[in-house]
């Protein structure tokens, strides 16, 4: 066994992201992971069953112009309610929530509100102490390659964002493969810019009250 | 952690067991087995400093939803080949066929080797803060040949060494706490065999690890195992799936247990075991949440009258409709064993009080979450009393007073 450990510093600065993708059920939230992660399409519908999730290594370059690794962890969701087995325990630790619906139908536009209220209601942070909320808040209309079936329009959306202080609204499409992978790679570079505004803390230092191990026990030596 | 609802939940509800294994010396396998007997079992293996308990709270909250587990304390061997023999002779024993494995540092290193010497007999992996190569605790280990010969309180020091130092998160210095207890547990015998397993060269061949039913769970903030080691996990299985947790130190499965559970259960179900309703037919599952609405009622209307009673009415209702929508689950609370009834009881006022009278659709997350709230009010009192991590201390004073 060792007896010394080689702390390996690192010059460059790594993140790992949860993300989590909510919405109702058939607006495209497996084909948009599985197409952003895999690059393939999935033709038929299924009900996603429970949860899973997908992880995706990115690099970015943050606002000094200096790179970081970034791992997206990201949880595809099961849109149907019977299928949420897991209940709030994956909700907590998100570091985004991305709200997802289907331009094409008006439903699942007016679900949005339900989702944001579950997931504001479950992923609520232990300790009311950490200001800051922990997580981003994205909203992602899916299906735009059937324009002519639209029934969401962008303004209508965009007024929902800002209405809801959800910062950013993305149009994707995962059949066309249009923007998918710039929506994820926006929603990354977001998250970094978060933490480096300290809007949200990163997992390095999640926690303030950290307990120095030593001292306590040196403490507990004073007392006796 | 040890005054936790949940410990006490665990302590009433899963027996321990032992089973000897006979042969010239005598091994003692020790373990816990909880859950519905006629699903693949989940086995749960503990690293160097580990016991069957440390996985509690897994089998507090996965056993209810249905998955059978199995947290072992393995018997003292001086081989690798020695341990994989044991292990196959223990899974003989307790007339376990194929088998799910979580091994957690050492003990998921011993579930790699068991994998590749009985590969037909193991379903899937899931690694815990793991590696796959033993050389860097071979080179780094100065006395490695002498284990056997070392007393007790050495051995234990070696141990308590290579635990984490300086600042930690409160729940995983919690949970630190809870293993310096278990570690005082162990015996010169099971210590020394353990770390002789954990420095002897490995025995895992490279071309093994190709197989892709693998969970790798690593924490991001783990200090035992450095980094090299777990990208050479990584490295070894190119498609294995890799879940990271951003904190929990090595004691995950403590620290993080809710979102360790997460994985775990996602990695079952992607293995085959999934005791919910699953993909029947779309009249199956109408049926399903029709009974489900039926139970609703009943619950109500039982509300008012003895709590005992609608309890188990609900668990006989579930039971019924589980049965009705995925076949291989049958009869799931029958064959589990009962908790006590007083158990049972006391259970049931507490999710009566918590909720206010209001019972919801799922029973275990609600049960869960009433344990949960518990245990976390409890771990916030112990966590003013500011006495974190005395244990560690203890040990080290006596064992200075040995010296």
């Amino acid at each position: 066994m060792s007896q010394t450990y080689v702390n390996h510093n690192q010059q460059q600065k790594k993140y790992l992201f949860k993300i989590i993708l909510i919405g109702s059920s058939g607006v495209g939230k497996t084909s948009l992971l599985s197409q952003y992660v895999h690059k393939r399409y999935i033709q038929q519908h299924k009900a996603t069953i429970g949860v899973d999730f997908l992880t995706k290594d990115l690099q970015l370059k943050d606002s000094k112009g200096e790179t970081c690794s970034v791992t997206l962890q990201i949880w595809d969701t099961a849109g149907q309610e019977r299928f949420q087995s897991l209940g709030s325990a994956f909700y907590r630790g998100a570091d985004c929530c991305v709200l997802t619906y289907d331009v094409n139908d008006q439903t699942s536009f007016e679900n949005l509100d339900r989702w944001k209220n579950d997931f504001i209601h479950q992923a609520a942070p232990s300790s009311p102490s950490s200001s800051p909320i922990p997580y981003q808040l994205v909203v992602i209309g899916n299906k735009i390659d059937m324009e002519n079936q639209r029934c969401v329009s962008q303004k209508r959306a965009q007024a929902w964002c800002t209405e809801n202080s959800v910062i950013s609204y993305f149009e994707t499409s995962a059949k066309d493969h249009q923007l998918v992978e710039q929506t994820f790679e926006s929603i990354a570079r977001q998250i970094v810019l978060a933490i480096e505004k300290q809007f949200i803390i990163p997992y390095q230092n999640a926690d303030p009250n950290k307990v120095d191990i030593k001292k306590s026990a040196n403490n507990e030596k004073e007392k006796k | 952690m040890e005054h936790s609802e949940e410990y006490k939940l665990f302590k009433s509800w899963v027996p321990a067991q032992k089973i000897s294994l006979g042969g010239l010396s005598e091994k003692v396998w020790k373990y816990y087995d909880f859950g519905p007997k006629d699903v693949a079992p989940l086995i749960l293996i503990p690293g160097v400093s580990g016991t069957g308990e440390i996985f509690y709270k897994q089998m507090v909250s996965l056993c209810p939803k249905g998955f059978r587990l199995i947290a072992i304390h393995y018997a003292p061997y001086e081989s690798l080949i020695g341990f994989c023999k044991g292990f196959d002779r223990f899974l003989d024993k307790l007339g376990l066929e194929k088998v799910h494995l979580l091994g957690t540092a050492l003990g998921g290193y011993l579930a790699q080797c068991y994998y590749q010497t009985r590969p037909s007999r193991v379903l899937s992996l899931i690694l815990n803060n793991s590696f796959c190569d033993t050389q860097y605790f071979h080179d780094n280990a100065s006395c490695a040949a002498i284990f056997s010969l070392m007393p007790e309180f050495m051995l234990k020091r070696i141990v308590l060494n290579n635990f984490p130092q300086g600042e930690v998160e409160p729940d995983v210095a919690e949970a630190i706490d809870f293993m310096v207890q278990q570690l005082e547990t162990l015996n010169q015998s099971e210590l020394s065999s353990r770390l002789n397993l954990n420095c002897a060269l490995g025995m895992l061949n490279p071309s093994g690890g190709l197989m892709s039913n693998i969970t790798i769970i690593d924490t991001l903030d783990s200090t035992t195992i450095p980094e090299r080691l777990r990208e050479e996990v990584y490295k070894f299985y190119p498609n294995a799936k890799i879940a990271y947790l951003k904190s929990g130190g090595d004691v995950a499965y403590l620290s993080k247990a809710s979102e360790m559970n997460v994985h775990i259960q996602v990695h079952l179900r992607n293995f085959g075991l999934d005791p919910l309703k699953e993909d029947g037919k779309d009249d199956d599952d109408e049926e399903g949440e029709e009974e489900e609405k039926e139970d609703n009622k009943n619950k109500e209307v039982n509300d008012g009258e003895s709590p005992t009673r609608s309890k188990e009415q609900n668990t006989a209702t579930t039971s019924t409709t589980s049965s009705s929508t995925s076949p291989t689950t049958n009869n799931i609370n029958n064959n589990q064993p009962p908790p006590p009834v007083q158990e049972r009881k006391s259970l049931f006022n507490d999710t009566h009080l918590n909720d206010d009278g209001e019972l919801e659709e799922d029973e275990d997350e609600e049960l869960y979450q009433s344990i949960f709230k518990n245990a976390k009010t409890l771990s916030n009192n112990n966590n003013n009393n500011n006495g974190t991590y005395n244990n560690k201390e203890s040990i080290f004073e006596s064992a200075d007073h040995h010296e």
